[in-house]
């Protein structure tokens, strides 16, 4: 619906398609590092799903007959969906993950900008649940970058690494087995950083997240004797979790305090999921989680605060 | 929407990110070189010193491995210096009990071409029917010899039951020895030695060593293509004369033309004539009781007495301890005063009794035995000949190097263990280029 | 004790990223220096400040001459007199509706090209005059507050005497996008404003001055104390103070001077003056004032912002009245034949429809021309932005649905009514909703706002205030002044207080 302007007569710059283009620049750098790393199978991956799902998003809201401001936000999907996947994954999975994250999440929920959760994350879950077996389908980095096999016919999986014998560094880098755009630590920071520089993304939020998790993960490792919190911070998939999940302001707010509380919540679910699993699930379901539910901790905040400042009114 | 500006805006920095990023991570990458490479070495160096010590290893990246199935991995174990110390082997192998896999991690010296060590890998699943028993019994008898490998008796003539082989009458049994008492125009000085059980010739070597004691023996030469004749390599030519002399027992039924060569050994194109006379000289020995080691003594008081001087100093014993010295530019030392030449047990002994009596009659049986076509192979090349039972694995029983026993009562179980060592050799020979 | 190095502000608003850029000063450059504007002719609206309309004093066909009354107040009113800015001839009196919806007669004036003066418009031989005096003076002088309030200054000094205040506060804190008249007032008559504040902190009874401006406007500052260091010898006793705000925006809006300066929120019908015992007035007010006092040149002209999102930039001085038309006639490059014309500035303005007709008024501070182009409304993302700009911080996106939707009782639980419509939310929407519009209109209504009578809350006290406007008062005040017209420092009437 087109709607006349009243004033205010001039807008800020950063609309919708501002962000979405700023969070897209933001995963150039771990788009680079998955392709360094692996090649050209991850590049067809993330161009693949980045095309497929602005498709499926064009064809709905044809279908839907709804006009709304186009941004990049179909690519940033289709390309987080791929870059959550292990290198090995076959097209057509990857393409049921846009399929189910475009169609179903993204429409069901109202249509661009109504999501409650991102509709990559929506689509990578739906491939956790659909296809587990593709969840070891890892390949060591910057080994056979021509591989092209397994964009049809998938892997027989990975026997995996011993991490803790990783150099620090080594982790920093992302030299070591993961999902396509999450093992570079220092580019997905580099992400971060630029879009914290261009201020659609305030900085307390994932210092909250961080320093929450480093505070459990420490206590942790004190009570059983180990020094895994770094390792996990860099290995689990949380720097990519608060980088380009809870940056998403449909799910998560993006400023004020309740943005910091949401960010430490959702740290203290992953925290409470490493004891658990690992993997895609580390990543993905504390965010889902924290978003539902923060919808709903919002409103009642909204009354509470209401009812509150009444009865300090008539108290006083 | 967005305006022109901020489009261009953003193009640029997206390719400034981009590079930025290639840049950045590259550096990153380079930098965590020297860490991989360490972390690498020692999750080598776990898993491997226990087959092949070295100081650090390197996996060996060579089409040559695809061509190998049951090769999962090499590595080259080099020392300080960068030199090579060895190589292991991450083999796979089907244990043919149960149908499934056997992985082995199996080290090989570089030098010696030696077995250093075996041990079954860490990633194997454990659901063969071979235990770390039965590789230890293989390790124990295979440890620090050289490959390749086969197992049963062949050459073992402690259990071979020779009262049906046709013999030559009057043999002593033992080691008898003979050499040429110069050398060929490569420098070569031939030699036989010659294994008499129960009155059996059961175990006839030839091959000569080089008066320049850097060169290899003639057989090794010929395995490494230095050495080259016509037809077959000169090795499996030797290895096919020296098995027809243990079918026939009698030199005389080699049928040694007056050329030196023979028509009726398949393969063998040579010419024999100085195995012949060898061979002769052998058995002269042997009817004379005149041994391996009598026959090294007289060799070396008869150097000695040309040279006044310890014979240690004259410097003439080879590292396989053959005395390598060529009598030609001495030719008065084993003339016959009566004329015509003596041999060394003839000169040392001074027996001059008769004892070649290679006549049909002395062999028992009576028939004149067809020597039978060993069948030409050429099991040195590139592991895809198989041929009859005169080989294992793909390798020509020319080529083994050492013979055991085996795991009592599992033979499918040796065999396939052996496979793995065999495997090993194979992939070497081909990488190493042994056989050009 | 404001002042010193500690830069204050409220807590939220939002600094533009799309504004323009003003500083650039040269003399080469003569869209930013000021120009005078001498239009062809005006329209004066009867009413243009916060009051009821005054009464046309001149008839059609009558010459009339720069600072000649054209209209005046009914005494007891709340109203000031309206001036004419030019020399000409009374071509018609009628009706009109202004963009804001104010209806009342105005005059059109006819310029004659003269620049002819109302004798009473001189020099003022002797600036040192009483209290009562000046308030007298800024009354006849027509000055209203021109930040956009538009209430009588006179009221306001009213109100800070008998609220007894100790200090008074100069708004240099003009922060909406676009705009930049303010700044070029201080800049080209800082003197005038530097005396202009003595004058009204005297006519207050304070002595204290403190100036409220932001640190990224370092020539605005040392223009301003250079003036002080060449006035300093007209007047002892005042203490001038520099108080640094963050440019943010509505960081001039006095509700946020009170939580930023003295951590006070207040609420609907209180003032500052009642809390926090500062009055605050305009700079561009001010400098009006002592033009009134210094040159007895009432308020026919001001400083207006002409801005366009092309970037061009114009500040022009220009008598009240002139249609807006003929202000783009005298400014290269605007041509607003198919763009919005917003009367005001771009965030808090209103779109006026016919340019020929719509002058500017004492009140309009700028006039923006915004290109014409409807955007594509998004779905509200519950990003948050709008809750972290609003610096009544309230929730417009969740006001927004509920006003939407009909529920009313809801949007009164989380305080819709506290709305200043300043527009930040809509500004800061990624999704381009007119989250301002929505519910500005809809706490206007609860309030129950209306441009006159009176506020809500303080019914009678300005009545009381509009009461000491009346003539007979100022001729009292008249009398009382000294015959040798020197400036009595303090002023006189100051120990009784």
């Amino acid at each position: 619906m087109i709607v006349r302007q009243g004033a205010p007569y001039i807008k800020t710059e950063r609309n919708l398609t501002y962000i979405s283009t700023v969070r897209l620049l933001a995963l150039f750098p771990v788009i680079v590092a998955s392709v360094v790393f692996y090649g050209l199978r991850a590049l067809i991956l993330v161009a693949f799903c980045a095309a497929m799902f602005f498709i499926l998003d064009e064809i709905c809201t044809a279908v839907r007959h709804m006009h709304q401001p186009r941004d990049l936000s179909s690519f940033f999907n289709g390309a987080l969906i791929a870059l959550l996947l292990p290198p090995d994954t076959p097209l057509y999975i990857a393409f049921t993950g846009v399929l189910f994250g475009s169609v179903i999440i993204r429409q069901l929920s109202g249509g661009r900008g109504s999501e409650f959760i991102l509709p990559a994350a929506g689509g990578r879950i739906f491939i956790r649940i659909l296809f587990p077996v593709n969840e070891t389908a890892f390949a060591m980095p910057a080994e056979d970058r021509f591989y092209l096999r397994s964009l049809i016919f998938g892997s027989e999986g990975f026997e995996g690494v011993d991490l803790t014998r990783f150099h620090i560094s080594e982790l920093i880098v992302g030299k070591y087995p993961s999902f396509i755009g999450v093992s570079c630590a220092m580019l997905i920071v580099a992400g971060l950083i630029y879009m914290i520089w261009k201020k659609t993304f305030r900085f307390y939020v994932p210092l909250a997240y961080i320093v929450a998790l480093v505070i459990l993960l420490i206590i942790k490792d004190s009570v059983n004797g180990t020094s895994d919190a770094f390792v996990f911070i860099l290995t689990s998939g949380v720097l990519f979790q608060v980088a380009f999940l809870i940056s998403d302001e449909g799910s998560f707010l993006a400023f004020g305090p309740m943005a910091m509380l949401e960010a430490v919540m959702c740290a203290a679910l992953t925290f409470l999921m490493s004891f658990k699993t690992n993997g895609i699930d580390v990543i993905l379901v504390p965010y889902i989680l924290t978003a539902v539910l923060t919808g709903v901790i919002r409103y009642a905040g909204t009354i509470m605060k209401a009812y509150t400042e009444d009865k300090l009114r008539a108290e006083s | 929407m967005l305006s022109r500006n901020d489009v261009l805006k953003f193009t640029i920095e997206g390719i400034i990110i981009a590079v930025l990023s290639f840049f950045v991570l590259l550096m990153g990458i380079l930098s965590t070189r020297g860490m991989e490479y360490d972390r690498m070495q020692e999750t080598y160096r776990n898993e491997f010193t226990e087959v092949l010590r070295a100081d650090s290893y390197q996996e060996v990246v060579s089409p040559l491995i695809a061509g190998y199935s049951g090769i999962d991995a090499v590595y080259e174990g080099v020392d300080a210096n960068g030199a090579p110390i060895g190589y292991v082997f991450e083999i796979e192998v089907t244990d043919h009990g149960t149908g499934n896999p056997l992985k082995l991690l199996i080290g090989i010296d570089y030098n010696t071409a030696q077995l250093t060590g075996m041990t079954r890998a860490r990633n194997d699943d454990y659901t063969s029917s071979i235990t770390d028993e039965d590789i230890s019994v293989i390790l124990e008898q295979t440890i620090h010899r050289q490959i390749p490998v086969s197992y049963g008796t062949e050459g073992d003539s402690t259990d071979a039951d020779t009262a049906d082989m046709p013999r030559l009458a009057d043999l002593n049994d033992g080691v008898y020895y003979a050499q040429t008492l110069g050398d060929d125009a490569s420098g070569y000085i031939d030699y036989v030695e010659m294994t008499v059980e129960n009155g059996v010739i059961t175990l006839v070597q030839w091959d000569a060593f080089n008066t320049d004691m850097n060169i290899k023996n003639r057989r090794q030469s010929s395995l490494d293509g230095v050495y080259s004749v016509q037809g077959l390599n000169w090795a499996s030519q030797s290895y096919i004369l020296c098995h027809a002399l243990m079918d026939v027992q009698n030199p005389d039924l080699l049928a040694m033309k007056s050329d030196g060569t023979t028509d009726i050994i398949d393969g063998v194109t040579v010419n024999i004539r100085t195995f012949y006379n060898l061979c002769v000289e052998c058995i002269e020995n042997s009817r004379a009781g005149f041994d391996k080691d009598d026959y090294f003594a007289g060799l070396q008081e008869v150097v000695e007495g040309l040279f006044e001087g310890d014979f240690e100093s004259l410097g003439v014993v080879n590292d396989d301890g053959f005395i390598v010295f060529s009598f030609d530019d001495y030719p008065s030392v084993f003339l016959n005063p009566e004329g015509g030449y003596l041999n060394l047990r003839q000169r040392v002994t001074g027996d001059m009794t008769d004892y070649s009596d290679f006549d049909s009659s002395s062999v028992e049986g009576g028939e004149e035995l067809a020597v039978t076509a060993i069948g030409s192979e050429d099991g040195v090349r590139t592991g895809d000949s198989t041929f009859d039972a005169d080989s294992i694995d793909g390798l020509p029983m020319s080529e083994i190097n050492t013979f055991i026993d085996g795991i009592p009562d599992h033979f499918m179980r040796t065999s396939d263990i052996v496979t793995a060592i065999n495997t090993s050799y194979k992939f070497l020979k081909d990488y190493l280029n042994w056989m050009a | 004790m404001l002042a010193g190095r500690h830069v204050y502000s409220f807590y939220k608003g939002f600094g533009s990223d799309n504004d323009l850029d003003f500083s650039k000063r040269s003399s080469f450059d003569r869209d930013v220096m000021l120009e005078r504007i001498y239009p062809r002719r005006i329209i004066l609206p009867m009413r243009q400040h916060y009051g009821v309309n005054c009464v046309p004093v001149v008839k059609v066909g009558e010459q009339v001459t720069i600072g000649q009354c054209i209209g005046a107040p009914t005494p007891g009113t709340m109203a000031v007199p309206v001036h004419s800015g030019i020399s000409g001839t009374v071509k018609d009196i009628k009706p009109i509706v202004l963009p804001d919806g104010v209806r009342c007669d105005a005059v059109f004036i006819e310029g004659d090209r003269k620049r002819t003066y109302h004798p009473s418009v001189r020099p003022r031989n002797n600036v040192n005059i009483s209290a009562p005096s000046v308030m007298g003076i800024i009354r006849d002088a027509g000055i209203v507050g021109l930040g956009g309030e538009g209430i009588p200054t006179v009221v306001k000094v009213n109100r800070a005497k008998r609220l007894k205040v100790k200090e008074l506060l100069i708004n240099c804190l003009q922060s909406e996008p676009y705009a930049a008249s303010d700044y070029l007032t201080i800049s080209e008559y800082a003197d005038y404003v530097i005396m202009g504040a003595v004058a009204l902190a005297g006519a207050c009874g304070v002595h204290v001055i403190n100036i409220l401006i932001s640190k990224d406007h370092k020539y605005e500052i040392s223009t301003l104390r250079n003036a002080m260091e060449r006035t300093s010898t007209q007047y002892s006793g005042y203490v001038f103070n520099f108080v640094y705000l963050k440019q943010r925006f509505p960081q001039g809006y006095y509700r946020m001077v009170a939580k930023a300066l003295y951590d006070v929120n207040l609420e609907e019908g209180e003032c500052l003056e009642d809390i926090c015992k500062a009055v605050m007035f305009n700079c561009s007010t001010i400098y009006a004032c002592w033009n009134a006092i210094a040159e007895s040149m009432p308020l026919v002209s001001r400083v207006i912002s002409i801005s366009t999102e092309d970037g061009i930039k114009h500040n022009v001085v220009a008598p009240i009245g002139t249609p807006v038309s003929e202000l783009f006639e005298n400014v290269n490059g605007i041509s607003s034949t198919s763009k919005r014309i917003i009367w005001g500035n771009c965030l808090t303005g209103i779109e006026l429809p016919d340019p020929d007709n719509t002058p500017i008024i004492k009140t309009t501070s700028g006039i923006c021309v915004i290109t014409r182009q409807e955007d594509l409304r998004a779905p509200c993302s519950l990003c948050g932005r709008c809750q972290d700009a609003c610096p009544m911080s309230l929730e417009p996106n969740m006001l927004y649905s509920l006003i939407g939707a009909g529920r009313e009782k809801a949007a009164d639980k989380i305080h819709a009514d506290r709305c200043i419509g300043c527009g930040a939310c809509s500004y800061v929407c990624p999704s381009y909703l007119n989250l301002a519009t929505v519910i500005s209109e809809y706490a206007s209504q609860k309030r129950k706002a209306v441009r006159f009578p009176y506020s809500s809350v303080g019914d009678r006290r300005w009545l009381d205030d509009i009461t000491l406007l009346s003539a007979d008062s100022v001729k009292v005040s008249e009398s009382m002044k000294k015959t040798d017209d020197t400036l009595t420092l303090p002023f006189e009437g100051w120990e009784n207080r």
